[in-house]
């Protein structure tokens, strides 16, 4: 197959703009070409804004930024009807949800009301204001935020919606030399916004379409239940991968053979991005609450594969 | 100047030899199986030749199929008679199916394997000597065909001079050469199994009953009883009293010793009676002589290499009979044989230190007429005071005397010599018949069964007009006394079974056998045929046969595509072995790309992505594996087992 999208190429030129960042990239237009939304829990600073204009910016997509707060109305983020003294109509201003990349920031600051009804944004990939319906762009893309460390006044999302974000990542800190880099030449976010598309939103679309169609056989699917059998009987877990999740599961993998030039998926796009689809929807059992990612990934290693 | 030798293909040479064996299979089936399946199988070999000289073969799962219907087809027109012809067509059929295929490593192997059962199953019918010359020049082939093929199956595209080729055939050839002595022992111990191996070099030294040349008297004083079986035979059952099995004639007398001393007796005997037709299965009883019911008229025996000699109504071969035979034998069921011309003075001959007291002993016994002197001798010997025994016998120079005088008692041969020497005092011609009396009648097998210790001995007494007529003067009721089967219901059916498996053996001679049981038994095939037909029996029958068919063919498709998935399987399986003895292990629950990322030796490294990548495609795209790719990934395999690291 020849795939529109060279992942390699792309990340080689973002890099440049982004250091140390290629695996968050990569997980993020996997995320995109799925058609879910990524969450990304990390401290503040390490590049989540920057990574979000990138990927806007390379693929021509409109960007949009919601800071939440604990004040923000759902109506900050879908839009609101202003009356015009002009027409003596009602006027709808859309929010700033209407954009194809929406990062919204620290997402566990607003209060549930609002994080709700952007959910259900994300969803259902329109939103109902007022007795009407408007659909939103495509592609549709929400990264959101949420900051790990300060739990004092916020409102962490329930399990129900964390099921709604595709996958959860972290970036995590620089490696040094690209921290270097960065104190040396500055942040290029600037210079991010000048950047020429890689391709156009149509091409995006028909990439989407193309990760649709990419085959999964049944042997990937029995394994995929085999993982998803798994959590369900795990003794670390309380509560293991919804029907969902299975198909999150095999969305991403979908992508990610997408991006590996593949048309067929191997047991290796799933493990790739288990911890990033696995770990955010199963429960786990208070005392092991801190050894998350090491549980998902025993359990994925007690799989067989295929062959 | 540099002489260039030619170089072959392997497989040129293994194609070469494999059509060599395939075509002995065929000039060794010549005329052996029935016309119509033999050029049929040798028309698709022909065009097997054809289509390899093009390059072209022909799809495995057609051939299969036709194989699967051909199989079917004869399956539902077998006949038990001739088992081993429709088994041997079955087989050649295949075996011409075979070679019409782009063949593999294991169809070369069932090449060979049908090739050898054709073989194996051809010396069931193949009785000339000539055999010995194509099995010897089929095992050498079969041998250097062999050996090519195990090159082949390492390396397919080997190309070797001929001058190697050459030198390969003749050093392996050697290796069956070597196995000839070893096959000559098996040669000479197995058609003896019925008997202890090598026990005919240690005669027993205890006289045992059985049928021999000569009637000796004296000799022993003990005779014990044999169960082994002499012979059998296939026919109906008939009064006991009937059941005479003539072997030899003994003539001459020596005062202790009867012997026949007659050459070849060339005149023409016409019998009267009833005529019964019996097929004798006779064992390797050590001696050359053929038994048939009293009176045999004529021996059917297709031996290939011994006559039948005749004389007196009793025939031998030139030599022992070393191995089991099979001979039918036309007897006529009647007591005398019309001779009108005697050699008197043989028949009076008398030994010449015969005593005074067995003159006036048969003078006493001398009736007005020839028959009444007969009838006293018989009423004598037989309803007199002489008793049955076979221990305590007269152990004399003169035990003739002994017995009618002074024991008393003893077996057939003192009875008979008795009668007979009585007889000619008294100026009637008489000799004594060797044999077999009685036997055991198997009613599941219908076959009577002959062991040694029916061995008899009777006397036959000439009278004019009347000819030679039959007289035993063996009391009878001592006989049965002492021979009572001793059979028990297992025992008989092992029996049975034993004879059944003899019987296939040795009937060799199907098509004769198959026209006569035909001509018998179509009258009740065509009765058999048309009650099936007359009942509604006809649409269940077609249903159940397409049925059948239907589900044949799914059985024969799902097996096949297991077959394929199989075979990746196997690939893989080969693959990952390969890599384990190169230190690689792969964990159960790592991807094939996971695994392969982990190698460090980039040169492999390399080859095993290379493999993965194909692999992949084919088994998680569900791609049926053509022969193409599945030749490629064995050649990745071969070049990743040989990489060094």
């Amino acid at each position: 197959m020849d795939p529109k999208l060279d992942i390699d190429n792309l990340i080689d030129f973002l890099s440049y703009y982004l250091h140390g960042k290629g695996r968050a990239l990569k997980l993020c237009i996997i995320a995109l070409l799925a058609e879910g939304h990524l969450l990304i829990e990390d401290l503040p600073g390490v590049g989540k804004t920057t990574l979000a204009i990138a990927i806007a910016r390379c693929f021509g997509l409109n960007f949009a930024r919601i800071q939440a707060t604990s004040d923000l109305l759902p109506s900050d983020i879908t839009g609101i009807s202003i009356y015009n003294k002009n027409t003596g109509e009602f006027e709808f201003h859309p929010g700033p949800i209407f954009n194809n990349i929406v990062l919204v920031d620290e997402i566990n600051r607003t209060t549930p009301k609002t994080q709700s009804a952007l959910l259900e944004a994300m969803g259902e990939k329109q939103v109902t204001i007022e007795g009407k319906t408007y659909k939103l762009p495509q592609p549709f893309f929400v990264i959101a935020t949420q900051n790990p460390i300060e739990i004092y006044g916020t409102f962490p999302l329930p399990e129900a919606q964390l099921d709604r974000f595709i996958m959860k990542i972290s970036i995590g800190y620089p490696p040094r030399s690209a921290e270097k880099e960065i104190l040396k030449g500055g942040s290029k976010r600037e210079e991010l916004h000048n950047i020429k598309p890689f391709l156009s939103k149509e091409e995006i679309i028909s990439i989407q379409k193309q990760v649709k169609e990419v085959y999964i056989s049944d042997k990937i699917t029995e394994y995929i239940l085999d993982i998803v059998e798994a959590t369900r009987k795990n003794k670390y877990l309380y509560a293991g991968l919804s029907t969902r999740g299975a198909l999150a599961i095999v969305n991403t993998a979908k992508a990610n053979a997408y991006l590996n030039k593949r048309d067929f998926v191997i047991p290796e796009d799933i493990k790739d991005l288990a911890e990033y689809v696995i770990t955010h929807r199963v429960i786990f059992k208070e005392e092991y609450e801190g050894t998350k990612e090491e549980i998902i990934k025993s359990l994925l290693e007690n799989i067989k594969t295929p062959v | 100047m540099i002489k260039l030798n030619k170089t072959y293909k392997i497989e040129t040479a293994v194609k070469l030899f494999t059509y060599w064996a395939g075509a002995f299979t065929f000039i060794i089936l010549l005329g052996k199986v029935s016309f119509f399946y033999y050029l049929i199988s040798l028309t698709l070999f022909l065009f097997s030749l054809f289509l390899e000289y093009k390059k072209i073969y022909l799809n495995r799962t057609f051939i299969n199929i036709s194989a699967f219907f051909f199989i079917i087809l004869k399956l539902t027109s077998l006949d038990l008679e001739t088992l081993i012809i429709s088994f041997l067509e079955i087989l050649l059929f295949l075996l011409s199916l075979k070679f019409l295929e782009n063949k593999k490593f294991r169809d070369y192997m069932q090449i060979y394997l049908l090739s050898v059962i054709i073989f194996a199953g051809s010396t069931l019918i193949f009785f000339d000597i000539t055999f010995l010359v194509y099995l010897f020049l089929f095992i050498i082939i079969l041998n250097a065909s062999i050996v090519f093929l195990t090159y082949y199956s390492q390396d397919p595209e080997i190309s070797l001079p001929e001058q190697i080729l050459i030198k390969i055939f003749l050093k392996t050839g050697l290796i069956p050469l070597l196995a000839i002595p070893f096959t000559a022992l098996f040669f000479i111990i197995l058609p003896r199994t019925d008997s202890p191996f090598f026990g005919f070099l240690n005669k027993s030294i205890k006289a045992k009953s059985g049928f021999s040349e000569n009637v000796k008297l004296g000799d022993v004083s003990e005779i014990q009883e044999e169960d082994l079986i002499v012979f059998r035979v296939k026919m109906m059952k008939i009064n006991e009293d009937l059941l005479y099995w003539r072997g030899i004639v003994l003539d001459s007398f020596d005062g202790k010793t009867w012997f026949s001393s007659i050459k070849k007796n060339e005149e023409k005997i016409e019998l009267k009676g009833t005529p019964i037709l019996q097929t004798i299965y006779l064992e390797a009883y050590g001696d050359k002589y053929l038994f048939g019911l009293d009176k045999p008229y004529k021996i059917n025996y297709n031996s290939p290499f011994q006559n039948i000699n005749k004389k007196d109504l009793t025939f031998y071969l030139s030599s022992d009979i070393t191995s089991r035979i099979k001979y039918e034998v036309l007897s006529f069921l009647t007591s005398s044989i019309y001779e009108s011309k005697i050699n008197k003075d043989k028949y009076l001959q008398l030994p010449q230190n015969l005593s005074e007291r067995i003159k006036n002993l048969a003078k006493s016994l001398k009736g007005t007429t020839k028959e009444e002197t007969i009838k006293n001798t018989l009423r004598f010997l037989k309803y007199g005071e002489y008793k049955y025994s076979l221990i305590n016998l007269p152990l004399s120079s003169n035990a003739l005397e002994d017995f009618l005088f002074k024991y008393k008692y003893g077996n057939c041969e003192y009875f008979a010599s008795s009668m007979a020497i009585l007889l000619r005092i008294n100026h009637i011609p008489s000799r004594l018949v060797a044999g077999y009396k009685g036997g055991i009648y198997n009613e599941v097998g219908k076959y009577y069964l002959i062991r040694q210790k029916d061995a008899h001995v009777w006397v036959e007494a000439y009278i004019e007009n009347k000819g030679w007529i039959r007289y035993d003067p063996t009391p009878l009721l001592a006989i049965q006394a002492y021979k009572k089967p001793k059979f028990s219901k297992i025992g008989l059916l092992f029996e049975t079974i034993n004879y059944y498996y003899i019987n296939f053996v040795l009937n060799y001679d199907l098509k004769k056998q198959l026209s006569v049981v035909k001509s018998i038994s179509t009258p009740f095939k065509v009765f058999n045929l048309k009650i099936i037909l007359n009942n509604k029996t006809i649409f269940l029958y077609s249903s159940i046969f397409i049925l059948s068919i239907i589900m044949g063919s799914f059985f024969i498709l799902s097996f096949l595509k297991k077959l394929k998935i199989r075979k990746e399987e196997r690939l893989i399986k080969e693959f990952l072995r390969i890599l384990e003895n190169k230190g690689y292990k792969k964990n159960p629950a790592e991807g094939l790309e996971e695994f392969a990322s982990k190698i460090k030796e980039e040169n492999l490294k390399l080859k095993v992505f290379n493999f993965v990548k194909i692999f992949e495609e084919i088994y998680y795209k569900n791609i049926p594996l053509t022969e193409k790719v599945s030749k490629k990934l064995k050649t990745l395999i071969k070049e990743i087992k040989n990489q060094k690291i």
